[in-house]
């Protein structure tokens, strides 16, 4: 197992970049540096992982194509360095190594570099083929990254270049210079946003194929302008992209007019793509949740037979049921409420709907009988589950208060109480009205890091697009299909969760706190068992490679309870943690079927021997799951200080 | 086991076993010795009931809890008793 120890290793010590040095640049590395020197922040790249968007190296560790210098692609003046008919013939001074330069004989644009690429000649920019670029679009700078395709709409803008306004000759002039393929695909887009000629080069190396798109996408995305700074993972993701286009509308994924996700239309077609292996796994006469083979079957359900919370029907893998129905998660009805303060633009947050439905017996994995189970043990009464609340309050009760109301609602369902003061009551945890705050504030960070809009829909930056593109970077496995639903922790949860720190953790403020609350932000990947190790390895170099820093990473599968791999990275752009988990399709079906035994099991109030009891069974749940072949190598690791 | 009792101190981000930011228990008890009764220390220097070792125990990426001897924890106990007292 040491190889595998030593893949981990590589990955996990952010210092080492994991390759030797080539001689020629050891040896251009003195050991002393002036701080900030030329030599001083070479070396400071190099020490970058492998893949980051900074580093010189590309994930299979092959150094990158050298960056172009901005002082041999910048703009001509007006007035000089034009040719005998009076535009542009600056003589591009790109990369490219054939007989860049020759005026265009037309007069339009300047010089038809060859580039260092083989089939460069195939792509040879002309001054023409860059005007034309206002006209390609989209597809032009896509096909850019494809290579061969490339040329074909080199020639295809050929055909366009009339169209275009004089003044564009002189980016392309600069960008052609550097004869690569693509080049001109890349023009187009920055023609059409003020001509910023200066990256083109840069663009036409990443079509060329060596980098493929380090900051290609960064510029389509951008639509013809700088990206923000700000967004680094456009970037950081950006490598792959061009092949997998997962956000291409065409694909259908998303909502081509509201840029939403649209599970439905595409590879996450309903739950039969992500869960077709499940399927098999379930299928098979070895199948843990096989209905005829179930070992939580009515007859042996521990709790109630009637409602068994294994049964098949309330399978949430089942073709037939919704996938992670909202009445599957009997405790998560209290956070319908603060759906509409959460999203308050998004009209797909249906699903967080009707809270008593979320409370009838029958959504109760615990008992089907009139007799759901809260997580702090007692049973829920009858009005908590229907006919409370909102009837004619008694005389003399004061309704405007929000002392008041808050009074009467908590007199209903599992729902939090909102003081008078502000401070926030909820499972038997407490905030003050300043600790509810920052709590506020803190999934105000976390909102904004996620990614989503105040549309409800997803653009480029944020952190689910980011989790999005390294997805369709993995050989194996996917996210949930339902990903954008779960990534940002509702309310009451993350309030939950700080009381609980802040309670635990009596020498540090809640400031700190707020800022530690490891899955404000969590994505989950599921796996194909066979597969799950190397997926695994895999999705940690993307993430590191998108510019993440792994703070820790949790190797559960000799575990009794919870089996996969957790783990807590930061997101350095927003200076925020997430969590990831590794799951394969049904270590992470028993996490999902044993979430109220688990919120059980951490309520404070619950009684030791009612908390012995849900541990025996959740670990009976768990040891049907299979431990993928290598999982238990996975390396644990601790960022020092994290 | 009766009567035993382990203590983790509970490490958040950036502070060390030495100089942690809470300290929980596990005590064994229950007829057969063998219930686990899990606490954590409060600002009020009290033990009250706590999931953070459960939530350990089950892969929680939050904080590391690293076994302490009791000598160690009640120093921890001691200082903080110190610290506390003082701000208040």
């Amino acid at each position: 197992m040491s190889g595998a120890h030593d893949r981990w290793d590589r990955l996990t010590e952010p210092t080492a970049p994991g390759r030797d040095l080539p001689a020629g640049d050891a040896a251009r590395l003195p050991d002393q540096r002036e701080p900030g020197s030329m030599s001083d922040l070479r070396r400071r790249l190099e020490r970058l992982p492998p893949g980051h968007p900074s580093s010189p190296y590309n994930d299979d560790l092959t150094r990158k194509a050298p960056v172009f210098r901005l002082k041999d692609l910048e703009l001509p003046l007006h007035g000089t360095e034009n040719g005998p008919n009076g535009n542009g013939s600056r003589t591009a001074a790109g990369h490219g190594h054939g007989p860049a330069g020759a005026p265009a004989p037309g007069g339009n644009t300047i010089s038809e570099g060859t580039g260092s690429e083989g089939t460069a000649s195939e792509s040879t920019v002309r001054g023409n083929t860059i005007t034309g670029n206002t006209a390609g679009g989209d597809t032009a700078t896509r096909n850019a990254a494809a290579g061969d395709t490339a040329t074909r709409d080199a020639a295809g803008r050929d055909t366009a270049a009339g169209n275009t306004a004089p003044g564009n000759t002189a980016r392309g002039n600069t960008a052609s210079g550097n004869g690569m393929r693509g080049n001109d695909a890349a023009a187009g887009r920055l023609d059409a946003a003020n001509g910023l000629a200066v990256l083109s080069g840069r663009l036409g190396t990443a079509a060329a194929g060596e980098q493929d798109g380090n900051g290609f996408d960064r510029y389509e995305t951008a639509a013809g302008t700088y990206a923000p700074a700000s967004e680094p993972y456009e970037t950081a993701a950006d490598p792959y992209e061009p092949a997998a286009e997962p956000y291409e509308p065409a694909a259908g994924r998303y909502n081509g007019a509201t840029d939403s996700y649209e599970p439905a239309a595409g590879r996450y077609n309903g739950a039969a793509d992500l869960y077709e292996p499940a399927t098999e796994l379930y299928g098979a006469a070895a199948d843990p949740y096989d209905a005829t083979a179930d070992p939580y079957d009515a007859t042996a359900d521990p709790y109630d037979a009637t409602a068994d919370p294994y049964d098949a029907t309330a399978d949430p893998y089942d073709a037939t049921a919704n996938s992670y129905d909202p009445a599957g998660e009997p405790f998560d009805g209290a956070d319908d409420d603060y759906a509409p303060a959460a999203h308050p633009y998004d009209a797909a947050d249906d699903d967080y709907a009707p809270a008593a439905e979320a409370y009838t017996p029958g959504s109760d994995p615990y008992d089907a009988s009139a007799e759901p189970h809260r997580p702090g043990g007692e049973p829920f009464e009858a009005a908590d589950v229907a006919g409370h609340g909102w009837s004619e309050p008694e005389p003399g009760v004061d309704t405007l208060t929000q002392a008041a109301v808050g009074a009467t609602a908590d007199d209903g369902a599992d729902m939090p109480h909102i003081g008078r003061d502000g401070s926030w009551e909820w499972n038997g945890r407490y905030l003050s009205a300043e600790e509810s705050h920052i709590a506020d504030e803190a999934l105000g960070r976390c909102r904004i890091a996620e990614g989503r809009n105040v549309f409800g829909g997803y653009g480029h930056s944020g952190l689910t697009p980011a989790m999005r593109r390294i997805e369709a970077q993995l050989e194996h496995g996917n996210l949930l299909p339902d990903t954008e639903d779960r990534a940002l922790k509702k309310l009451d949860g993350f309030k939950q969760t700080l009381a609980d720190l802040i309670m635990r953790h009596p020498d540090k403020s809640a400031r700190e706190l707020a800022l530690e609350v490891p899955d404000g932000i969590s994505y989950t990947f599921i796996f194909e068992r066979e597969h799950y190790a190397d997926a695994t390895l895999q999705a940690h170099s993307r993430l590191k490679g998108s510019g993440f820093d792994l703070e820790v990473r949790r190797n559960c599968w000799d575990n009794a309870e919870y089996k996969g791999v957790s783990s807590r990275w930061r997101d350095p752009a927003h200076d925020l943690v997430f969590a990831v988990q590794f799951h394969t399709a049904a270590s992470w079906g028993v996490v999902q079927r044993a979430h109220p035994l688990y919120e059980a099991m951490t309520d404070p109030s619950t009684p030791h021997e009612e908390r012995e009891h849900l541990r025996a069974i959740y670990a009976e749940m768990s040891a049907m799951v299979p431990v993928p072949p290598g999982a238990t190598a996975i390396p644990e690791y601790r960022k020092e200080g994290a | 086991m009766p009567g035993e009792v382990s203590y983790y101190a509970i490490v958040g981000v950036g502070r060390t076993a030495q100089a942690p930011s809470g300290l929980a228990r596990r005590r064994y008890g229950g007829a057969d010795g063998r219930l686990r009764i899990d606490e954590a220390l409060r600002r009020e220097l009290t033990w009250e009931p706590d999931a953070a070792i459960v939530e350990w125990e089950n892969g929680d990426a939050g904080a590391n809890l690293v076994p302490v001897s009791e000598a160690a924890a009640a120093r921890l106990v001691a200082g903080w008793r110190v610290l506390w007292d003082g701000e208040r």
